[in-house]
């Protein structure tokens, strides 16, 4: 207390010095860096169709208890998902607005996380055992599947989710409604290879399952003959510029690269790569991470057309009436996401599950008949889609497996690749996603 | 084989730059006895700051970067006034421990700001570049070179010279009594918090062009300064100089080799431990401050 | 040459300073310092009746956390060596026992103590160099080194069932947490396993700060020439403490490793150390009840700030302020300052009563 009480002001002086700091950071800064898109940024040439329903499109407020999904979402510095959750709540809200399901209102609860592992299992049991939630929908985690699949799969939870790792896709709970990094990353290098690369290079951000994804580069270089050099890079990335080089120089002359990091240090590579001039020197692609509203902004005319991009789902500036709805409902409920990717998926989850919803008829939502609509969806049609989506039953899901390639011109993102099939290796599945595509009648 | 003549400007204009903030511990620490860690945080608030008052305020880059270095150079003026004097009479490890806690905050502040997006800086230099034989390089690389050993000169010619550089070597010798002789101590402290604010704000602006706009990224590179001025023993700013070029030329000639290249980001640590581990077997007077 | 010999300042708690006080202290209150530590440990073994299954598994990694907070409790607080590399002993130590583990050769306890005891020797390595270092170049020395450290588990990533020395196969996915001894195989008997074994750990700690080494401790925390004088062998005595305090946290890595989710080397940065140090001091670095509180600030506080909708960012402001604002002002924190109001209060309580 003698320490205390001998110098009362010098701690308060102390308290108000750091917080008068931060709030003078704050005011000044309040805006942050890079503004979020706009929708007239994304005004197509197309005439836009009208936008779909949400629900039942009744205007009907739903009422009652609330039926509970749950989401578990990474939100840490440079990682940050929560477009995917904050589009999917925007969906909701306007089902809710729209009469709900059959009457019912849905509420997502929305649990973020950070790199963790103990945190993210501490909140799968979180929205399972207490929240009670019936199924998952648009999670959208770094850490979640690979540490909560096989609960999810034990307790027959089930999900429509953004996967990220791969083990969201070899989960019998799971069904993403992307493609996810690796698969993504192979997407990338087949386009690479259509635009005539001579070579490819990738490099993998270090993570669990890196040595996967490059495992599957270079099966698809030994399909194409085509020589790949693959390396694991420590992330955060520390010396852009000696990265940028050492890739170019591994492409040589007609190569092709796939920069498989996420978006923040993706950017970080692809200014290095400008700043010395290596961006004729070779072609260069990334995964869908780096579909995203503020890397654009932030690449700059110099890359107009250089940069292939995989795309999980249809340009946010497409006329069809699921990506009106999404732009709607963006503006009306979520104007402060990025627009494009992200959202989209969100949206899409959202719309999947409620559609599940929809279909059961008892009026009965526990995990057991959400689960098994979850499993029922067979036939979901979009225009934000190459093919209709579909849960499945097998042990593995990537029914979201033919993608675009899309490109930055003039500020906007613009395909330069139409759908195209995800390759068919010996280590991945889509020869036997293929064929039970067929089979339900997809194919 | 590739060539290895291009990752020795790139570790070149790297080390420029760790040598800056480098230089910028070691003059602060001589002045005012803090070892300042949370130069990488404050670099990084002035990058940060300067990327917004570019893209949203409008401004054009140079005069941003400006506001930006004046707010890194302004927070850390404010700490030094606020904390110095009450830390004055504790001993080393407790005044660099608090710079830990501005660190801290810093980072808080700019992960709620800046977290969810990605962003970068530009500065009109780094897109001017000339190509050297089969070597590109551009503005900002010769000006962080250009900058360090500017610095390293000025200070060394300023701490000789001039009537406050003396009274600043006066006091890294003996506080109490260039107190007693009548040298301003306060003032003179002053200048050296707001001086090596400004540093750590230019360096933090380079930086984020030479490897990125990244909070955690920007805020821990402090360690490969602080590395370089370990080196320089806390107290040589030429010996810092050289740490810092040379940390950063072999960090950057680790690249491309493979074996190796996962594990280049090691370098400055290891330098650091070693230098230290030397220096405790050598000189043990020195490194039990 | 420490921190403590600025000791008009700092108050530390007169036992910890005078090693003579600590004996008499120890003579009038024999069962008191275990006291406290009991009681905690019935406190939180009756807790998973009243609490949900999520609070159960963040009470697991709080309660790791804080035997982590207590290592540095012992080095900085006892002997006045700073360490800014705990957490990544923390992973040194959760990476030791998962791939101690994934043979199944060794039963649960024993993977626990293995693995303390590896931690231990590297504690005792590290000490070394800090015999001839003292300060702040210790703490840079142990800051880089734990930087260090986790570019190589960058690299090696935590054991998975893979072949070789690294037991880690780049193929397989997901996280594949430490078996659980079949007694605490669920959450609940894991959490109650869990605090058995870090109260054990606080004993572990308290006995020594009662013995022998804490009156060496903290005769080397006021003057190590008068240590050396008084005939004390500084260097054991030092080796000794970064021994304990890195067993302890080796420990407490591998109850970790077999908590739910199993390891990510993402979630060890160097920062986390900081961020260990500042919660310590605001909770209190001289007290061990200090490393209970840190525990629960580093790993209950963000799931409370996250069910008030607050944004973890706070945390680390506040953490900032907090370090500053203790170093400045109150180095005790908040524990000290708890025991020494209860102390006052029973001071009060007892006067009423003689006096009435």
């Amino acid at each position: 207390m003698k320490t205390n009480g001998n110098r009362p002001h010098r701690s308060t002086s102390t308290r108000v010095l750091t917080v008068a700091a931060c709030a003078a950071l704050l005011a000044l800064l309040a805006t942050g860096c890079a503004s979020t898109g706009t929708d007239a940024a994304a005004a197509s040439s197309a005439k836009p169709s009208k936008a779909s329903k949400c629900g039942l499109g009744n205007g009907k407020t739903a009422t009652g208890p609330a039926i509970k999904l749950g989401a578990i979402v990474s939100d840490t510095p440079g990682l940050s998902f929560t477009d995917v959750t904050d589009m999917a709540n925007a969906y909701f809200s306007c089902v809710n607005a729209n009469g709900g399901i059959i009457g019912r209102p849905v509420k997502l609860v929305v649990e973020k996380d950070a790199l963790d592992p103990q945190l993210t299992a501490s909140l799968a049991t979180k929205l399972i055992d207490t929240e009670k939630i019936v199924g998952f929908t648009a999670s959208s985690s770094v850490l979640d599947c690979s540490v909560n699949a096989k609960t999810y799969e034990k307790k027959a939870v089930y999900g429509i989710d953004a996967g990220l790792a791969l083990d969201c896709f070899n989960s019998p709970a799971i069904a993403p409604v992307n493609v996810g990094a690796s698969y993504s990353a192979l997407a990338t290098a087949q386009y690479l290879l259509d635009k005539g690369a001579k070579k490819l290079v990738v490099f993998t951000s270090n993570t669990p399952g890196s040595n996967a994804i490059n495992a599957s580069i270079k099966e698809l270089g030994k399909k194409a003959g085509v020589p790949v050099t693959a390396w694991v890079e420590n992330v955060p990335v520390a010396d852009a510029n000696g990265l940028a080089l050492k890739a170019a120089q591994a492409a040589g002359a007609g190569g092709g690269v796939v920069v498989n990091l996420n978006a923040g240090e993706a950017l970080k590579v692809f200014k290095a790569i400008e700043q010395q001039g290596l961006i004729d020197q070779a072609i260069w692609g990334c995964p869908a991470g780096c579909n995203d509203q503020s890397m654009l902004q932030q690449l700059g005319s110099a890359w107009d057309g250089k940069l292939g991009v995989n795309a999980e789902m249809n340009l946010a500036s497409s006329p069809g009436p699921d990506n009106q709805l999404y732009l709607q409902l963006r503006r009306k409920y979520a104007p402060k996401t990025q627009l494009g990717n992200f959202g989209q998926l969100g949206f899409t989850a959202a719309r999947i599950a409620v559609q599940a919803l929809l279909s059961i008829k008892s009026g009965d939502y526990t995990t057991a008949t959400v689960g098994a609509a979850f499993k029922g969806v067979k036939d979901y049609r979009s225009d934000l889609y190459c093919k209709p989506w579909y849960f499945g039953t097998q042990t593995f899901h990537t029914a979201n497996n033919t993608t675009r390639t899309i490109t930055p011109k003039s500020g906007q993102w613009t395909q330069t690749q139409d759908c195209s099939e995800m390759p068919a290796l010996p280590n991945n599945n889509f020869a036997k996603i293929r064929a039970y595509e067929k089979q339900i009648g997809l194919g | 084989m590739p060539s290895l003549l291009p990752f020795l400007v790139l570790g070149l204009a790297l080390g420029g730059v760790f040598s800056l903030s480098g230089v910028g511990i070691v003059v602060l620490y001589r002045t005012t006895g803090v070892l300042y860690l949370a130069g990488g945080a404050v670099g990084a608030v002035g990058a940060f700051t300067a990327c917004s008052l570019a893209t949203t305020a409008g401004l054009s880059v140079w005069p941003a970067a400006a506001l930006g270095v004046a707010l890194s150079a302004a927070i850390t003026l404010v700490y030094g006034l606020l904390l110095g004097p009450r830390l004055a009479q504790r001993e080393p490890l407790v005044k660099a421990a608090a710079t830990l806690g501005l660190t801290l905050v810093l980072l808080g502040t700019m992960s709620w700001i800046w977290g969810a997006q990605t962003y970068s800086l530009s500065l009109p230099t780094t897109a001017w570049g000339i190509v050297l034989g089969t070597v590109h390089v551009n503005g900002t690389q010769l000006i962080s070179l250009a900058l360090g050993l500017l610095l390293t000169a000025v200070t060394a010619v300023f701490l000789d010279r001039t009537a406050l550089g003396t009274a600043m070597r006066a006091l890294a010798d003996d506080r109490e009594s260039s107190a007693l002789l009548g040298v301003p101590v306060r003032r003179v402290e002053a200048a050296a918090w707001l001086g090596s604010g400004v540093v750590f704000g230019v360096a933090g602006i380079v930086l984020s062009n030479l490897v990125g706009l990244d909070i955690n990224g920007l805020t821990f590179l402090i360690i490969s300064g602080l590395a370089a001025a370990l080196v320089g023993r806390l107290e040589s700013l030429w010996t810092t100089l050289a740490a810092g070029l040379v940390i950063g030329v072999a960090q950057s000639l680790l690249t491309p080799v493979a074996s190796l290249s996962s594990y280049r980001s090691m370098t400055p640590f290891l330098v650091a431990i070693a230098v230290v581990l030397v220096m405790a077997v050598r000189r043990p007077s020195q490194t039990r401050v | 040459m420490n921190v403590l010999e600025d000791a008009h300042r700092t108050t530390a708690p007169d036992h910890a300073r005078h090693p003579t006080a600590a004996i008499g202290h120890r003579l009038r209150q024999p069962l008191s310092a275990a006291a406290w530590p009991a009681a905690v440990a019935a406190a939180a073994l009756l807790l998973p009746l009243f609490t949900s299954p999520y609070w159960i598994q963040v009470l697991t990694a709080a309660a790791v956390f804080s035997v982590a907070a207590l290592g540095l409790s012992v080095l900085y607080g006892r002997v006045g060596l700073i360490s800014l590399g705990q957490i990544a002993m923390l992973a040194v130590g959760g990476w030791t026992a998962e791939r101690l583990g994934q043979t199944g050769a060794l039963p649960f306890w024993l993977v626990l103590l293995a693995t303390g005891v590896v931690t231990g020797l590297i504690g005792i390595v590290i000490g070394l160099p800090a015999l001839r270092l003292s300060g702040l170049y210790l703490a840079l020395i142990t800051l880089m080194l734990a930087a260090a450290v986790t570019i190589v588990l960058t690299n090696t990533n935590f054991p998975n069932g893979g072949p070789g020395f690294l037991g880690y196969d780049p193929v397989k996915s997901g996280t594949v947490p430490l078996a659980r001894p079949a007694v605490a195989a669920g959450d609940t008997a894991y959490f109650r396993y869990t605090v058995v074994v870090c109260v054990l750990m606080f004993l572990l700690a308290i006995a020594h700060t009662r013995g022998r080494p804490g009156r060496a401790w903290a005769a080397i925390r006021q003057s190590e020439h008068a240590a050396v004088a008084a005939g004390i062998n500084v260097t054991l005595y030092k080796l000794w403490a970064f021994a304990l305090a890195c067993f302890m946290t080796g420990v407490a890595g591998a109850l970790l490793a077999a908590s739910a989710g199993g390891l990510t080397v993402y979630q060890f940065p160097p920062q986390e150390s900081i961020t260990l140090l500042a919660a310590l001091l605001m909770a209190g670095m001289y007290h061990f009840a200090g490393a209970v509180v840190a525990g629960l600030m580093l790993k209950a506080m963000p799931a409370l700030l996250d069910t008030w909708g607050v944004s973890g960012n706070v945390l680390l402001i506040v953490f900032g302020v907090g370090l500053v604002q203790t170093l400045v002002t109150s180095p005790e924190g908040i524990a000290g300052q708890m025991s020494r109001d209860l102390a006052r209060l029973g001071a009060r309580v007892g006067m009423r009563r003689t006096t009435s």
